[in-house]
């Protein structure tokens, strides 16, 4: 005979309540749950399932496509090359893309260090609400890191286009990781 | 302390100088890396946090994940504004640069390893302290 299902406890009910929306309260398949004390967020809150980290992604695709843009313009004399191609056959033209796409890096700029500071912000609150830091994510500040500091000292160089573009592969390969499987890069290799 | 502050400004100007730029400048560029790097030394000591807030708090009252995100970002924004209006709208950049390059004359190199070893040593420790310590 199968046991009835009983009502629950009042101890019970507000266990439940208490708890935070994402924890169901049962141990996962092979172990113990981790415990954690993070609200909000839960533990994907650093990269994978928050938005705001993508924005440091986004930033570097802005970043890089605006610089190599800015390159490309140089190396080709793209001044004249590019005026013609438009059809307005003026060397106005070519200037004012150039400046727009000046103006396109600085924005880039700004968004990478707005989401270096998500990812920073990330990963201190995570660390003051109690959750662990995993591998991947340590990798990732690290890349992140990097990037940004690269970023830094070689703009307005020769090397800027060649950051600008590691940047860019970085950025569009989180982005498109993130969009198709719901993970970063380094979660999808290290693991969660 | 505010000696401190110039010194590790002008050590990163150091490293910014060694490299010629157009269209960019080197004070600027010090400026705005130098409070990256504040901040993530300030979000260190937050760090201290996880161990004097009692640990319910979070699990009680989620919204305080919230309040402590903001709070981070808010030490962000403050030591971004700081750096530029300190160094660059009040000009100060330029006294510090003279007097320090007078005072330091012909030890660059020495200015470029101290601002080199403090970028690394601030985000390295940043992030291996915070993997250490949320595994113990």
């Amino acid at each position: 005979m199968q046991k009835a299902q009983s009502s629950p406890t009042k101890e019970e009910i507000e266990e439940t309540i208490s708890r935070p929306y994402f924890d169901t309260g049962q141990d996962p398949p092979g172990g113990k749950k981790k415990k954690t004390q993070g609200g909000g967020g839960g533990q994907n809150s650093y990269q994978s399932a928050d938005g705001f980290g993508q924005l440091f992604n986004a930033g570097e695709v802005v970043y890089g496509s605006a610089e190599m843009g800015i390159q490309a313009i140089r190396q080709n004399n793209g001044a004249q090359t590019i005026g013609r191609s438009l059809g307005f056959g003026t060397q106005r033209t070519a200037q004012a893309l150039r400046g727009t796409l000046g103006v396109v890096s600085k924005v880039g700029k700004g968004l990478g260090i707005v989401g270096y500071g998500f990812q920073f912000v990330s990963t201190g609150s995570k660390f003051v609400t109690g959750q662990t830091i995993s591998t991947a994510e340590g990798v990732g500040f690290g890349i992140s890191t990097v990037l940004v500091g690269a970023v830094w000292f070689t703009a307005g160089t020769a090397a800027a286009p060649f950051v600008a573009g590691a940047a860019l592969i970085y950025g569009a390969g989180q982005l498109g990781s993130w969009i198709f499987t719901g993970n970063t890069l380094e979660e999808n290799y290290f693991g969660k | 302390m505010i000696n401190v502050f110039e010194f590790l400004y002008y050590s990163l100007y150091r490293v910014f100088k060694l490299v010629k730029r157009v269209g960019e400048k080197d004070e600027n560029l010090a400026a705005s890396f130098f409070s990256i790097l504040l901040s993530t030394n300030t979000g260190m000591i937050l760090f201290v946090l996880r161990y004097i807030v009692p640990k319910d708090l979070f699990l009680h009252h989620p919204s305080y994940n919230i309040f402590i995100k903001l709070m981070y970002v808010s030490v962000f924004v403050i030591w971004y504004l700081i750096c530029k209006n300190y160094f660059l709208k009040k000009e100060n950049y330029l006294r510090i640069i003279s007097f320090y390059e007078s005072k330091y004359k012909g030890r660059n190199n020495q200015m470029v390893i101290i601002g080199v070893l403090y970028s690394l040593i601030t985000f390295s420790i940043f992030i291996a302290l915070a993997i250490w310590l949320s595994r113990i």
